[in-house]
C-alpha cells in the first residue's frame, strides 16, 4: 500500500523537482542575506564579519520620527489600491463578457491593456501636466462651475490621485486574468439558467461570479502580500515637499535615508519586516478561506 | 560615476571653448593625438622645469617601462557615441593613450551603465573581486579605508602630480583632497569637481520684459519684488493675457532654479556649514536670517508673484515656463545658459536675457553660498605594483581636457573630450577622470576686449572666432556669443564673485558624513524642505519655522554639529 | 440565443458600450499623447505645445534610440532571452502547476510544495546574495543569467493551478481508467482544455521578458549584451531629470535625453504587445468554444 502510494505519486514529485530545483539555487540560497538585517552590514566585510547588532536595525526604523505618519500612509494607499485593483478588473472583465462583438472586445481588452506599458517616468510627466491648476481635469473642472483642485500639491487629494492612477496604470492587467477565469465557466450552466428564465443579471449574480470565485479570492490574497507596498515609482516619481505628509511612504523615506555607510541592513531589516507581514496576511487569509469555505486558495 | 559635478566642469569647458566647427575626421584627430602626445611630453618637462626639473622617474609623464597591465571597470553612458570604430571598451583613443605614453595596458573586469554602477562596484566588494583601479563612492572610500583594502597614495601623489595639478589642489581643489585624506593620508584622487565657487548661481531675468516695462535691473530684495510684480500684472510678453509668472523658484534650497540665490540676498545660507563668528560651525538653514527670507516669501506667494504650484513644480516644469515664454526671473548658475535659455531662445528669436548679481535685503551686497562635492574617488587596490598609475592617469587626462596651465598649454579636448563639435563624448572612455577649474571664460573674454587672439590655444581661439563672428541672431551660436557679453553674461557675474577674495561663502566642512549625520540628516532634511515650503505656501504659519529649529536641534542637529565642530577643530 | 433582445437589454448594451468606450478611451488617449510627444520636437515639447498631435513632425527620437548598431544587437538578445525564456518558464508552470492542482488525497504533499513555493514570492535575501550566487554559478555576462534566476514563475504557478482545478474533474477519472498517466494526462487534456489561461500566461510570461531590465544591467559585464529594454533604459530612463538632487547634473543631460526620446522608448516596449496580443487573443474565446463543443 505504502508502495504503490509513492509508485502513484512519483509522476508528481518528477515533475516538481526541477522547479524546486530552481527554487533553492536562486531563491532559497541566496535568502541567507537575509541575516544581514540583524548586522551592521558592510560589502568590505562581508556576511560573516560584519558586526551583529541584533534589532537595532529594526529599532532604528521604527524610531523614526516620521515613521508612525509613513506606515499610516502607506497601508492606506496600498489597502485602497487592493480594493479597487480587485473591483475595478472584476467589473471591466463582467462588462466586456456581455459584448457580442468580437472585434469590439478585443480592441478594448487591448486598449485598457497599454497603460501598463508606461513608466512612472513618463506617466508623471503626463499627470503633472494634466493634472495641473492650468491642466485639462481642471478645466473641465471649473467648467462645470467647481473650484480648481491640487491634486498634486493637497494632501486631501493626493492620496487619492495616487490611488486612482495606479488603478489605472493596472486594471487592464488584471481584467484580462478574470477574462481567462470567465473563459473557464461551464457554458451549460448559462444554457440551463436561460431555460429557467433567469435574467442577465442573475446568470451574473448566480453563475459568473461564484465561477470567478476562486481567482478572485486568489488575487486578493496575493495583493495581500502588498500591504506594505504602496508603489515606490509611482510616489517616487509624483510627490513634492507639500504632500510628503500624505504621500511618503516607506519604501520612499528609506530611499531618502540612503544611509552613508550601512544602508544595506536597514533596508534588508525593511524588507524583512514587509515579508513577514505579507507572511503573517497571506497565511492567516489562506487559513480562513479553509476553515471557513472548506476551500485551499493554492 | 561620472560624478555630478564632474559632468558639470566638463560642460563647462564645453560651454567655454566648444564651436560648431566642421569635423575634422577621425584619421587626422587620431593622427594629431599621436603628434601631441609627443609634443607632449617635452612640453611636460619644459613647463616642469619652472620648478624643480623633476629627474627621470620623477615625471609627471613618465612612461612605464616595462609596460604594465591594469584591470579597471568603467561606468558607461547610453547616451555617449563615438566615432566609427571606437566603442566603449575596444581600442579607442584613450585606451590608446595610456599604453603609448604611459606603458599602461588597459584591461576591463566589468563595464556597467552608470546609473547600476554603485551597485555593481558594491556587489563586486562584497564577493571580494575588486580590479586594481576604480572610482568608488565617498561612503566605498570609508569602508575600503577602514578595512585596508586600497594604497596610500600619499607618496606617489607627491612626486608624480603636475605642477599644474599641485597647484590647483592647493587653492580651488584643496577642499577635494581633503576629502579624500584620512589621517593626513591621501587614500584616493578625487574626481575633483572644479572649484565649489563654480556653481554659484546669479539672478536671470528677461532684459527684453525689463525694457518694454521700463524697469531696472534690480539689486535689492524690494526691486526684485517690484520686477516680478510688473511681470505678473503687467502682461510682459503682451499677448493680453495675465498668464506670466513672478519669481521663479523651486523647493529646493541650493543649485540652479533654487530658493537658494533668494535666501542668500537674506544672507542667509541654507544647507551648508558656516562660521557664526565666534570660529564655531553652525548650520546655515537654521538662522534667522533665513525665518525673515521665508517670511519674504510666503508673503510673495501670497501676492501671487510666486506661481501657485510652486512646490510640486521640478526643475523640467521651470525650465517648460522659461521656454514657453511665461516665466522671466529666476536664480541659476551658468549652466542655465545653455540648457535653459538657449531653447527659449530657439523659440522665440525677441527673447533676450540678462545675468545679474543677486538682490540684498539691505546695503550689505549678497553673497552667493555653495557646498562642496566630489563625484568619485581613484583609489588602487592594496599591493598593486604601480600606484603611481592613478596619478599619472590623471595628469594625462587633465593635460588633454584641460591643458598643463591655465592657458591651457598643449590641451587637446577637441580630440579627447568632446569631438566633432561636441557630437561625441570621448572623455567618458578615460577610467581616470579629473574636473579641475578652468580660465577659459576670462581668456576669451579678455582677448575679445583688446582684440588680440594670440594667447588662445587652439580651441580658444575657435571660440573667439565664432563669438566674433555672430551678433546673436543665431539661435545656434546664441548661447556661446552670450555668454561673452560680459554685460549680460552669467559667467562674468561668476567671475566678478570670485575675484572678491571672500566674495563666496563655501561650505566650511567637507568631512564627509558625521556618525549621526548619517542617521538623522535626511530626517532632518526632509523636515527643513516640507516646513520651508509649507511656510511658502502659506500652509504654516511663519512661527512653525522656530519649531523646525527646535525639532531640527532636538533631532540630532545638536549632535551633528558638535561633530562638524570636533572634525573642525582638528581639520581648519 | 434564445431570446430576442429585449429593450431592457438594449439600453444595457448602449451603456455597457458607451461605458467601455470611454474607459478605453481614457487608456488610449494618453498613450496617444506619448505618441505625439515622440515624434515631436523638443523645444515644442518642452514648451508644453503637444497634445494629440505632433508638432515640428520629427523621427529624430526614434533615430536616436535605434541609431547605433547596439539597438539590433540587443534587439537579438531579448528575442533569444524572450523565446528561451517564455519556454522554460511555460514548461516549468505546466510541470509545477499540475501536481499542485491535485488534491490532497492524491498527493499527500502537494500542501508542503505549495507553501514551499509561496514563501518564495514573499521572502527575499536582497541584491548582493542574489548577485553572488548568479556569480558563483558562473552564470554572469550569459543569456543564461537572465533566464534562468526567474525559470520558476510562481505567481503565474498558483494562477495556473487555480486554474486547472477548475477542469471537470471526470475528464481526469475516465482517462485514468482507460491507463493514462499523469504526463498524458497533463500534457493531451489538462493543456488543450486550458488555453485561454495558458495564453494568459504566455502573455505574462512573453511581457515580463520583454520589458524587464534591471537584471540586464547588473548582470552583464558588457552593455555590448544589454537586451534591449536594459539598453533603452541606459539610453532614456538614466537620469531621472526631476529627481536630480543637483540640477546641474540633469541640465547636462537634459541636452542628450528628452521628454521625447523617452516617449519613443515607450513605443518600442509597447511592441511586442501589439504582435503578440491580437495572437494570443483567438484563445481566450476558442476555449469557450470548446469547451461548449465538448457537452
Amino acid at each position: 500500500m505504502f508502495n504503490k502510494k509513492w509508485r502513484q505519486e512519483s509522476a508528481n514529485h518528477i515533475m516538481l523537482l526541477p522547479g524546486v530545483l530552481f527554487l533553492f539555487l536562486f531563491c532559497y540560497v541566496p535568502m541567507f542575506g537575509i541575516i544581514i538585517s540583524f548586522q551592521k552590514y558592510y560589502p568590505t566585510k562581508g556576511f560573516f564579519k560584519s558586526e551583529w547588532v541584533g534589532l537595532e536595525n529594526f529599532r532604528y526604523i521604527f524610531e523614526l520620527p516620521d515613521f508612525n505618519r509613513v506606515l499610516w500612509n502607506t497601508v492606506f494607499i496600498a489597502s485602497a489600491k487592493i480594493i479597487l485593483l480587485l473591483i475595478v478588473p472584476i467589473i471591466t472583465a463582467l462588462l466586456l463578457n456581455e459584448v457580442r462583438n468580437v472585434l469590439f472586445k478585443r480592441s478594448v481588452q487591448t486598449l485598457i491593456y497599454l497603460p501598463y506599458f508606461l513608466s512612472w517616468v513618463i506617466l508623471a510627466g503626463i499627470l503633472m501636466d494634466v493634472l495641473s491648476l492650468k491642466g485639462i481635469v481642471n478645466q473641465m473642472i471649473e467648467g462645470l462651475g467647481m473650484q480648481s483642485i491640487f491634486f498634486l500639491g493637497n494632501n486631501n487629494w493626493f492620496p487619492w490621485t495616487l490611488i486612482v492612477s495606479d488603478t489605472w496604470k493596472q486594471f487592464g492587467f488584471d481584467t484580462i486574468i478574470y477574462l481567462a477565469a470567465l473563459t473557464g465557466i461551464n457554458p451549460t450552466l448559462y444554457e440551463a439558467a436561460v431555460i429557467d428564465g433567469a435574467s442577465r443579471w442573475k446568470q451574473t449574480l448566480h453563475i459568473t461570479l461564484p465561477g470567478m470565485a476562486p481567482i478572485i479570492v486568489l488575487m486578493l490574497t496575493l495583493s495581500l502580500g502588498n500591504v506594505l507596498n504602496a508603489g515606490f515609482d509611482q510616489v517616487f516619481n509624483l510627490y513634492s515637499p507639500p504632500v510628503f505628509e500624505s504621500g511618503d511612504i516607506i519604501d520612499t523615506m528609506i530611499y531618502r535615508i540612503g544611509l552613508q555607510d550601512y544602508q544595506f541592513s536597514v533596508s534588508a531589516a525593511l524588507g524583512l519586516f514587509k515579508s513577514i507581514i505579507s507572511f503573517v496576511l497571506v497565511s492567516v487569509s489562506y487559513a480562513m478561506a479553509y476553515r471557513f469555505a472548506n476551500y485551499r486558495i493554492f | 560615476m561620472l560624478g555630478k559635478k564632474g559632468w558639470t566642469m566638463l560642460l563647462i569647458v564645453v560651454l567655454a571653448s566648444s564651436v560648431l566647427s566642421a569635423c575634422s575626421g577621425n584619421k587626422a584627430n587620431e593622427a594629431k593625438g599621436a603628434v601631441e602626445t609627443e609634443k607632449s611630453e617635452g612640453a611636460a618637462s619644459a613647463t616642469s622645469s619652472a620648478e624643480a626639473k623633476p629627474e627621470g622617474d620623477n615625471n609627471p609623464f613618465g612612461k612605464i617601462d616595462p609596460p604594465i597591465t591594469i584591470k579597471s571597470v568603467l561606468g558607461t553612458a547610453g547616451w555617449a557615441t563615438f566615432p566609427d570604430g571606437e566603442t566603449w571598451d575596444n581600442d579607442n583613443r584613450w585606451t590608446k593613450l595610456y599604453r603609448e605614453t604611459l606603458g599602461i595596458q588597459l584591461k576591463w573586469n566589468w563595464l556597467v551603465d552608470s546609473t547600476q554602477y554603485d551597485n555593481k562596484m558594491n556587489v563586486s566588494i562584497a564577493s571580494g573581486d575588486i580590479p586594481d583601479l576604480m572610482v568608488v563612492s565617498k561612503k566605498q572610500l570609508n569602508q575600503l579605508v577602514e578595512a585596508d583594502m586600497v594604497e596610500d597614495l600619499t607618496e606617489v601623489f607627491d612626486r608624480y602630480a603636475m605642477p599644474y595639478l599641485k597647484m590647483q589642489v592647493g587653492e580651488a581643489l584643496a577642499p577635494a583632497q581633503k576629502m579624500a585624506t584620512y589621517d593626513g593620508k591621501l587614500m584616493a584622487v578625487p574626481q575633483y569637481g572644479g572649484d565649489p565657487r563654480d556653481s554659484l548661481v546669479s539672478l536671470y531675468i528677461r532684459s527684453d520684459w525689463l525694457k518694454k516695462l521700463s524697469l531696472k535691473e534690480p539689486t535689492t530684495i524690494d526691486e526684485l519684488v517690484n520686477v516680478a510684480d510688473a511681470f505678473v500684472k503687467q502682461d510682459p510678453d503682451g499677448n493680453g493675457k495675465p498668464d506670466t509668472l513672478g519669481l521663479g523658484i523651486l523647493s529646493a534650497t541650493m543649485g540652479g532654479g533654487s530658493m537658494g540665490g533668494f535666501l542668500n540676498g537674506f544672507h542667509a545660507s541654507p544647507d551648508i556649514w558656516v562660521d557664526d563668528g565666534a570660529g564655531q560651525l553652525m548650520y546655515g538653514s537654521t538662522t534667522p536670517e533665513m525665518k525673515t527670507a521665508l517670511g519674504k516669501l510666503q508673503e510673495m506667494y501670497k501676492g501671487g508673484l510666486i506661481d501657485r504650484e510652486f512646490g510640486t513644480k521640478d526643475y523640467n516644469r521651470l525650465k517648460e515656463d522659461v521656454v514657453s515664454g511665461k516665466l522671466g526671473i529666476f536664480y541659476g548658475t551658468i549652466s542655465e545658459s545653455a540648457l535653459i535659455a538657449v531653447d527659449l531662445i530657439k523659440n522665440d528669436p525677441k527673447a533676450s536675457w540678462i545675468a545679474v548679481p543677486l538682490p540684498s535685503v539691505d546695503g550689505t551686497p549678497a553673497k552667493p553660498s555653495v557646498g562642496v562635492s566630489v563625484g568619485g574617488f581613484l583609489v588602487v587596490k592594496k599591493g598593486f605594483s604601480n600606484p603611481e598609475a592613478v596619478v599619472k592617469m590623471m595628469n594625462l587626462f587633465i593635460q588633454k581636457v584641460y591643458g598643463e596651465d591655465e592657458f591651457g598649454t598643449n590641451g587637446d579636448n577637441k580630440t579627447y573630450a568632446w569631438v566633432d563639435n561636441a557630437k561625441y563624448a570621448m572623455h567618458v572612455l578615460s577610467p581616470v577622470q579629473g574636473y579641475i577649474k578652468d580660465y577659459n571664460y576670462r581668456l576669451v573674454r579678455d582677448a575679445l576686449a583688446s582684440g588680440d587672439p594670440s594667447k588662445l590655444n587652439e580651441s580658444l581661439k575657435e571660440t573667439y572666432d565664432l563669438v566674433l563672428g555672430t551678433d546673436g541672431s543665431d539661435p545656434e551660436k546664441w548661447q556661446q556669443w552670450w555668454i561673452h557679453q560680459p554685460a549680460v553674461s552669467p559667467f562674468e557675474v561668476r567671475d566678478q564673485y570670485q575675484l572678491q577674495p571672500d566674495g563666496v561663502v563655501i561650505d566650511k566642512y567637507f568631512g564627509g558624513s558625521t556618525k549621526t549625520a548619517d542617521e538623522k540628516m535626511s530626517t532632518l532634511a526632509t523636515m527643513q524642505n516640507e516646513t520651508f515650503v509649507k511656510i511658502i505656501m502659506n500652509a504654516a504659519p511663519i512661527s512653525d519655522f522656530d519649531n523646525y529649529v527646535a525639532n531640527w536641534k532636538k533631532l540630532g542637529g545638536d549632535k551633528i554639529t558638535q561633530e562638524v565642530n570636533e572634525w573642525y577643530a582638528s581639520n581648519r | 440565443m434564445i431570446k430576442t433582445t429585449s429593450w431592457s437589454r438594449r439600453s444595457f448594451n448602449l451603456v455597457n458600450y458607451t461605458l467601455l468606450i470611454l474607459l478605453s478611451a481614457l487608456c488610449f488617449l494618453p498613450i496617444v499623447h506619448v505618441l505625439a510627444l515622440s515624434l515631436s520636437s523638443k523645444i515644442q515639447v518642452t514648451a508644453g505645445n503637444v497634445l494629440f498631435w505632433p508638432r515640428d513632425f520629427t523621427w529624430a527620437s526614434y533615430e536616436y534610440v535605434a541609431s547605433q548598431g547596439q539597438f539590433f544587437r540587443s534587439m537579438g538578445i531579448t528575442l533569444e532571452r524572450v523565446a528561451l525564456g517564455t519556454v522554460i518558464n511555460l514548461g516549468l508552470t505546466l510541470l509545477c502547476a499540475y501536481p499542485l492542482s491535485k488534491e490532497r488525497r492524491d498527493f499527500r504533499f502537494r500542501s508542503a510544495y505549495v507553501w514551499y513555493f509561496v514563501i518564495t514570492i514573499l521572502f527575499g535575501g536582497g541584491l548582493i546574495p542574489w548577485y553572488l550566487t548568479i556569480k558563483n554559478l558562473e552564470l554572469l555576462n550569459s543569456i543564461w543569467a537572465l533566464v534562468l534566476p526567474g525559470a520558476v514563475p510562481v505567481f503565474n504557478i498558483i494562477l495556473l493551478l487555480n486554474f486547472f482545478r477548475r477542469l471537470p474533474k471526470e475528464m481526469n477519472e475516465s482517462a485514468r481508467i482507460d491507463g493514462a498517466g499523469d504526463w498524458r494526462i497533463l500534457f493531451s487534456i489538462y493543456v488543450p482544455l486550458s488555453m485561454p489561461s495558458l495564453a494568459t500566461i504566455t502573455l505574462f510570461t512573453v511581457v515580463g521578458h520583454w520589458n524587464s531590465w534591471f537584471d540586464g544591467l547588473l548582470l552583464m559585464n558588457n552593455p555590448d549584451r544589454y537586451p534591449l529594454s536594459s539598453y533603452l533604459q541606459t539610453v532614456i530612463t538614466m537620469p531621472d531629470l526631476s529627481k536630480f538632487t543637483d540640477p546641474e547634473t540633469a541640465r547636462v543631460f537634459n541636452r542628450i535625453s528628452d521628454r521625447t526620446t523617452r516617449a519613443a522608448q515607450v513605443f518600442v516596449g509597447m511592441l511586442p504587445i501589439l504582435l503578440v496580443y491580437p495572437f494570443l487573443q483567438r484563445y481566450f474565446i476558442h476555449g469557450i468554444v470548446l469547451g461548449s463543443v465538448k457537452e
